[in-house]
């Protein structure tokens, strides 16, 4: 059994001391085994399914802004003892297939207010499943008067530890956790916490990836302030800290699993990349985009190279700006020494100079975080573009060498 | 002849379809047909209402909202503004000053007073419609970002100052209306589009009336023989010759297709290629692509390249 708080359960230890086969799963209330009548008159068991979000300390009851009195199923239409489709629970008998929880693929999806809820909606989920469970069995129970919903089997939860201290209820508002739990359980790694890196952890730590891996072995300064998300404090600078720390101490709050590597990745130790399903490239310097770039392709790991421009122009001292996104797939590869800079270079980089430009850092990580969610199949991907490039002088995005196939 | 365009402006909340340009006051009078107890005023975001006269002069361009109120004399007739307006004359920006112009509308000769340009010819510049000429005692109903230029004064008053002519470009047909004294290489850079304005010098005139010969780019369009009626071509002097800007500098190329280590050449005239620089393209069009070393790409006028290092994060 899941160790879950049962306090401010919104109904749900009643449901579960009324023999209900109850399971909480992803922000989502399951109740299996609700006996029904099919088309044929036989009956059948189904499962209902409706949201259960937690907010803070309480879950938000069904007649909250962000709820609603509907809940999915995964069974046939529910029929009258008759054979008769149970038009109350919904108008059309037709499908409307939905994956609200991950393996779990329901059929349709029920509105049905009892006349005393009609203005109040249903106050706790307790009353709201007891609802559906009476409608639908009631009808099975004419034909079984034995039959019933309340078996009192206790179901145990396939829930696994969530990465987040507090849930994501962000994806279960937006009825997106089946497409976020795509990124679930990978091992991720972001070489380079500069600007650009710390811009891709900040997006990053907000998915369900299982394992965040830092590398950078420079200090948190004062500098670094102004080119990273959030808002250090004075105290924070004076820490001293490296930057891979100070970082995990920013986002250790909401999520588990940020490990900090306080050096930098040299031929020494590369291969401590050899697990990884995916990692971020953040580097400035070309030697080490070349040394690491190498060893991901040689494991066939895919991976994303960032990397940024600023230009002053010295007539009408207006700065122009380029964000490049590269990625290397198992499909796509060919292009990688055509497109990433591995040279050394020793020119003194504007940007160094200019703390304005956070902006763009921003721009260039989203633009890798989405290249990085779309070879997940987190976002459609039509282009299939492994090299994007943003100019911000003609705020336009080309894209190019796409692959051949989904890859 | 190219057919006339409409804009809509609105009047005491009722759109107007109206030819674009130079409008007198009196011609709005009649399209809202206020009597001589109404007022017709220029609403001005921030800024007192202005009222229309039947003899002021607005360049209409779509979008203005004018309302109808009781003629009142305590409303003076030319307001005083409460913040500088702006306008363009000759390419340069001109920032009205409160001390030296606080009103809402001013007359030909005291704009040009404004510039020093006293002796000149005044001319409004009207995007994609045959551009006015101002005589020094029009009163005008500045709007922001007038665009303004002058043209040297013909001396022999019984000429006319203009010409009516069909400019053809890129194979698309436009009545302009051009001062007579203009000289043709100016005529050419009006007429090419903004964007590649800065390349006119590579462009030339020919005037189908005469056969088609190269117009001297030094003449003004007088001396060249342009008259009324004429339909001269504005081309590439050299059609193989393209111009573009590579990182924003404006930069010619002959050939119609250019490769990613020439591009690297017209940035970086020193580059010895063991640094790989991003080099991406957007045309005027808005086609996008990035170019790999040893891949050449079509060159398309007023094209942006960009060759960049990336290599920071």
């Amino acid at each position: 059994m899941s160790a879950k708080p049962t306090a401010p359960d919104s109904g749900l230890q009643q449901l579960k001391d009324q023999g209900l086969e109850v399971e909480v799963r992803q922000q989502h209330l399951l109740v299996h085994s609700v006996p029904y009548v099919t088309m044929q008159r036989q009956i059948a068991r189904a499962t209902i399914v409706c949201k259960y979000m937690e907010n803070g300390d309480s879950i938000l009851a069904p007649n909250s802004n962000s709820d609603n009195h509907q809940v999915w199923w995964t069974g046939d239409f529910p029929c009258r003892a008759d054979g008769k489709p149970l038009r109350e629970l919904v108008d059309s008998t037709v499908e409307t297939p939905a994956v609200p929880v991950d393996g779990c693929s329901t059929k349709f999806q029920f509105s049905n207010k009892p006349e005393e809820w009609m203005q109040t909606g249903f106050a706790d989920h307790f009353d709201k499943i007891t609802h559906y469970v009476m409608l639908i069995e009631s009808q099975a129970q004419a034909i079984d008067p034995d039959v019933t919903a309340y078996t009192r089997k206790i179901v145990e939860s396939t829930d696994s530890e969530s990465v987040f201290r507090y849930a994501d209820t962000a994806s279960v508002r937006s009825e997106i956790v089946a497409v976020s739990n795509r990124l679930k359980g990978l091992k991720v790694g972001i070489v380079g916490a500069g600007g650009t890196g710390a811009y891709i952890l900040d997006q990053v730590v907000k998915t369900p990836v299982a394992e965040i891996h830092i590398f950078d072995g420079d200090d948190f300064k004062q500098h670094n302030a102004f080119r990273a998300p959030g808002a250090a404090s004075r105290e924070e600078i004076a820490a001293h800290m490296k930057k891979v720390d100070y970082f995990r101490k920013v986002y250790d709050p909401m999520r588990k699993g940020i490990e900090p590597h306080p050096y930098f990745i040299d031929a020494t130790n590369v291969s401590e990349l050899e697990s990884f399903d995916f990692v971020f490239i953040s580097v400035d310097k070309g030697p080490a985009r070349k040394l690491i770039s190498d060893y991901l392709r040689s494991m066939a790991i895919p991976f994303v190279d960032v990397g940024m421009d600023v230009d002053l122009d010295s007539d009408t001292l207006l700065l122009d700006g380029t964000c490049r996104v590269t990625a290397s797939t198992k499909s796509k590869y060919d292009h990688l020494a055509a497109c990433l800079p591995t040279a050394e270079d020793d020119e003194d980089a504007l940007y160094r100079k200019n703390i304005q430009i956070a902006d763009l850092n921003a721009l260039n990580a989203q633009l890798a975080v989405i290249k990085w969610k779309q070879m997940f199949g987190f976002y459609e991907d039509a282009a299939r573009a492994h090299q994007i490039v943003f100019t911000v002088a003609t705020t336009s995005v080309a894209r190019e060498e796409r692959s051949a196939g989904r890859g | 002849m190219p057919s006339q365009k409409r804009i809509t402006i609105n009047i005491d909340g009722q759109q107007h379809q109206v030819i674009p340009g130079a409008t007198r006051g009196n011609q709005l009078h009649t399209l809202a047909a206020i009597t001589d107890q109404d007022q017709l005023y220029l609403e001005v975001p921030r800024e007192p209402d202005v009222p229309v006269a039947p003899l002021d002069l607005i360049f209409l361009r779509g979008g203005e909202v004018f309302s109808i109120g009781v003629k009142d004399p305590a409303i003076p007739e030319n307001p005083v503004r409460r913040s500088a307006i702006t306008f363009n004359l000759n390419d340069q920006d001109v920032k009205l000053q409160h001390e030296q112009h606080p009103h809402a509308k001013a007359s030909g000769a005291q704009i040009k007073a404004l510039v020093g340009s006293s002796h000149l010819d005044l001319w409004v510049d009207l995007e994609g419609i045959p551009d006015a000429l101002i005589d020094d005692h029009d009163i005008i109903i500045l709007q922001p970002n007038e665009v303004f230029f002058t043209v040297e004064r013909d001396h022999d008053a019984g000429q006319d100052r203009f010409i009516e002519v069909v400019t053809v470009f890129n194979g698309e047909e436009r009545a302009v209306r051009l001062p007579m004294l203009m000289r043709v290489s100016e005529a050419i850079r009006r007429i090419l589009p903004d964007e590649i304005r800065v390349f006119s010098e590579y462009y030339v005139m020919r005037d189908q009336n005469h056969g088609n010969v190269v117009l001297n780019g030094e003449s003004t369009l007088r001396d060249a023989g342009v008259k009324n009626g004429h339909v001269v071509t504005v081309a590439k002097a050299d059609p193989e010759l393209n111009h573009f800007f590579v990182n924003s500098k404006p930069r010619t190329f002959k050939g119609k297709h250019i490769t990613y280590e020439e591009l690297v050449l017209l940035a970086e005239p020193g580059a010895t290629f063991e640094f790989l620089y991003t080099v991406s393209y957007t045309t005027l069009s808005g086609q996008t692509g990035t170019l790999a070393p040893s891949k050449s790409t079509n060159v398309e006028e007023g094209e942006d390249f960009r060759v960049r290092k990336t290599n920071r994060s």
